[in-house]
């Protein structure tokens, strides 16, 4: 195994500088990292042609002294971003064969940056799931343990960190789809302040909830890439336009002093796995002993926010989704007469099944006579709990949580009840719904070899403070040296 | 009445939206089937009706929610870019990914009886 995948995005970059690397040399090296690990199934669209160029070219501005924030640093995209002529398919039979006319903001500012695109990465349909397991482009494997899940949606993006075919990665995240995988594969996920990173060019989910996010091997290579995809975007009205902080200038900041919120209701939740709940408490006491104080937070609202997630997401899925109608462009259903037929038989036969379960939720919740019941009346629990999370926030600097419930499950996991599989759900949908951030960190491992993955909360808007407690988790928590 | 089998009659409230719907004989997952224009398989009918029978119950918990104390919901102000007409993509751009076009124009099944 060559010793470049094992570099950090830092020590690459000093490499580099220092000419002891080439970017030609490392991404040769990743793309055959990428060819070893094909049975994983991480990448759905390899560009290896592309990511020499753009690394014969990162190598010509590195020689020429000229080198940008991520010069020639190996990127693996969500196959959910757009890319400029390169096929965006969202996991669905329904955009195979889309080749985007336009760049999503996002993959253009790493771009920008000077990274090279090793391929696009794999994704539950539209985003809609947990496991990574798509009808159209096949099941993610899970690297520490290829009878898990990876997690999802952004399976892929976190299977090819784990297995050494990436060094950095974009993912997504409505639900948590950016920290569960994290934690599920034993990296690093964020999830930043809604409007931090564009939408502009993403494929739509939940337009209200969507949030591009960095993954990463460590917590300063994900800062790195955060630093870099957050901006404000003209294209997107909800960005945010306010300057971006720099999460790099307090990493190593002391935590002493530091109010850390553990909410008392999941603490107790006794569906938590014990060996997660060995790690959160191993964390807890770690923190103790550099001068934090644990605060116990209650958030009585918070047991409604994965219902409520699901009547807002599937509602805005239903709405967005209406695009995919056969006439414009993606899957048509052949050998069809009417209008009518066309729209039916392209949408019955271009969807996977958990697409059409949420869309016919968000038909049902959007409709006369029950809007009021769930949609509006969800709508108000969101504001529930934003409300609850700016109390406790007043209180506390951060709070600490595991990011799933259990360790990655295995990927046969019959999917008889979607109730049951929405639950995993149950730490990061209150995020996403508090219009808060969080990052998911590496904490620790199982017996059986998983890894586990804490996940630390802050107030909208201050992703500094993930990347300092993250750090800390990092360098006082036990390392989860990955299976490659 | 039941998703699956259109006969039991599980919970109040869904059996009252279908009662309420337009087709007042039309089975129920044919009612949600033609909201979202989606063609279903006799099995898929099945399975998901079973599965949004216990989607239903479920978010039905958020009806216990009090939100006597949830503030006026005010949405972010959000600011709109200069309304200038920008070449942003050709015709050809646009229609390089549909299914069927012929002289600039997307082409469907036929709509009009004549």
């Amino acid at each position: 195994m060559s010793q470049i995948l094992k570099l950090t995005a830092w020590e690459l970059l000093t490499a580099y500088r220092n000419k002891e690397l080439s970017p030609v040399e490392v991404t040769e090296t990743y793309l055959n990292q990428m060819h070893a690990t094909q049975h994983h199934n991480a990448y759905v669209l390899p560009t290896p042609e592309r990511a020499r160029q753009q690394a014969k070219d990162s190598q010509e501005r590195w020689m020429k002294g000229n080198s940008l924030a991520l010069d020639g640093l190996p990127l693996a995209i969500k196959d959910v971003f757009c890319t400029l002529g390169v096929r965006t398919t969202a996991g669905s039979k329904m955009l195979g064969n889309f080749i985007p006319p336009y760049e999503s903001t996002v993959t253009h500012n790493v771009a920008q940056a000077g990274t090279v695109t090793l391929g696009k990465v794999n994704l539950d349909e539209f985003c809609m799931g947990s496991a990574t397991t798509p009808s159209f482009t096949g099941a993610t494997r899970n690297p520490w343990n290829t009878d898990h899940s990876c997690g999802g949606s952004s399976g892929g993006s976190a299977a090819a960190l784990a297995n050494g075919s990436a060094l950095l990665a974009l993912g997504t995240d409505t639900g948590g789809s950016v920290r569960q995988p994290a934690a599920f594969c034993g990296v690093v996920g964020v999830k930043p302040t809604y409007g931090r990173c564009s939408r502009w060019g993403v494929v739509a989910y939940a337009s209200s909830l969507d949030t591009p996010g960095p993954m990463a091997r460590n917590v300063r290579d994900a800062a790195m890439l955060f630093q870099v995809m957050a901006g404000y975007d003209a294209k997107d009205a909800t960005s945010i336009n306010q300057p971006v902080p720099d999460c790099m200038a307090n990493i190593e900041g002391s935590l002493r002093g530091k109010k850390v919120g553990i909410p008392a209701q999941w603490y107790e939740q006794a569906k938590i796995d014990p060996e997660v709940k060995e790690v959160w408490d191993k964390a807890m006491r770690a923190m103790e002993s550099a001068g934090c104080s644990l605060v116990p937070v209650n958030l009585p609202s918070m047991d409604y926010a994965l219902p409520c997630y699901y009547v807002l997401a599937c509602a805005e899925a239903a709405s967005n989704l209406q695009r995919y109608d056969g006439v414009k462009y993606g899957f048509r259903a052949p050998n069809v007469t009417t209008l009518e037929d066309m729209y039916t038989q392209t949408r019955g036969q271009g969807f996977g099944d958990e697409v059409k379960r949420r869309i016919m939720i968000g038909c049902f919740v959007l409709s006369h006579g029950y809007y009021d019941a769930y949609y509006t009346k969800a709508q108000k629990v969101r504001q529930l709990i934003q409300s609850e999370f700016q109390r406790v926030f007043c209180d506390v600097d951060v709070m600490l949580t595991p990011t799933t419930p259990t360790p990655a499950f295995t990927i046969d996991r019959p999917s008889q009840d979607p109730v049951a599989m929405y639950w995993n759900d149950i730490l990061t949908v209150p995020v996403n719904i508090g219009q808060v951030c969080a990052i998911s960190v590496p904490a620790g491992m199982t017996a059986h070899g998983l890894p586990i993955g804490l996940q630390i909360i802050a107030p909208a808007l201050h992703e500094p403070r993930l990347f300092q407690f993250g750090n800390f988790i990092e360098q006082n928590m036990p390392k989860c040296p990955l299976p490659f | 009445m039941d998703l699956t089998t259109g006969k039991q009659p599980n919970y109040n409230r869904f059996n009252s939206f279908f009662m309420g719907m337009m087709d007042m004989n039309a089975h129920p997952i044919d009612t949600l089937q033609r909201l979202a224009r989606i063609a279903l398989s006799p099995q898929e009918r099945e399975t998901l009706g079973a599965d949004l029978n216990r989607v239903f119950a479920w978010i039905s918990e958020l009806e216990s929610v009090d939100i006597q104390e949830a503030s006026h919901h005010t949405p972010p102000v959000m600011e709109l870019r200069a309304d200038n007409v920008q070449q942003q993509h050709t015709i050809d751009d646009v229609l390089q990914n549909a299914p069927a076009q012929r002289d600039h124009f997307f082409l469907v099944p036929k709509v009009l009886n004549v």
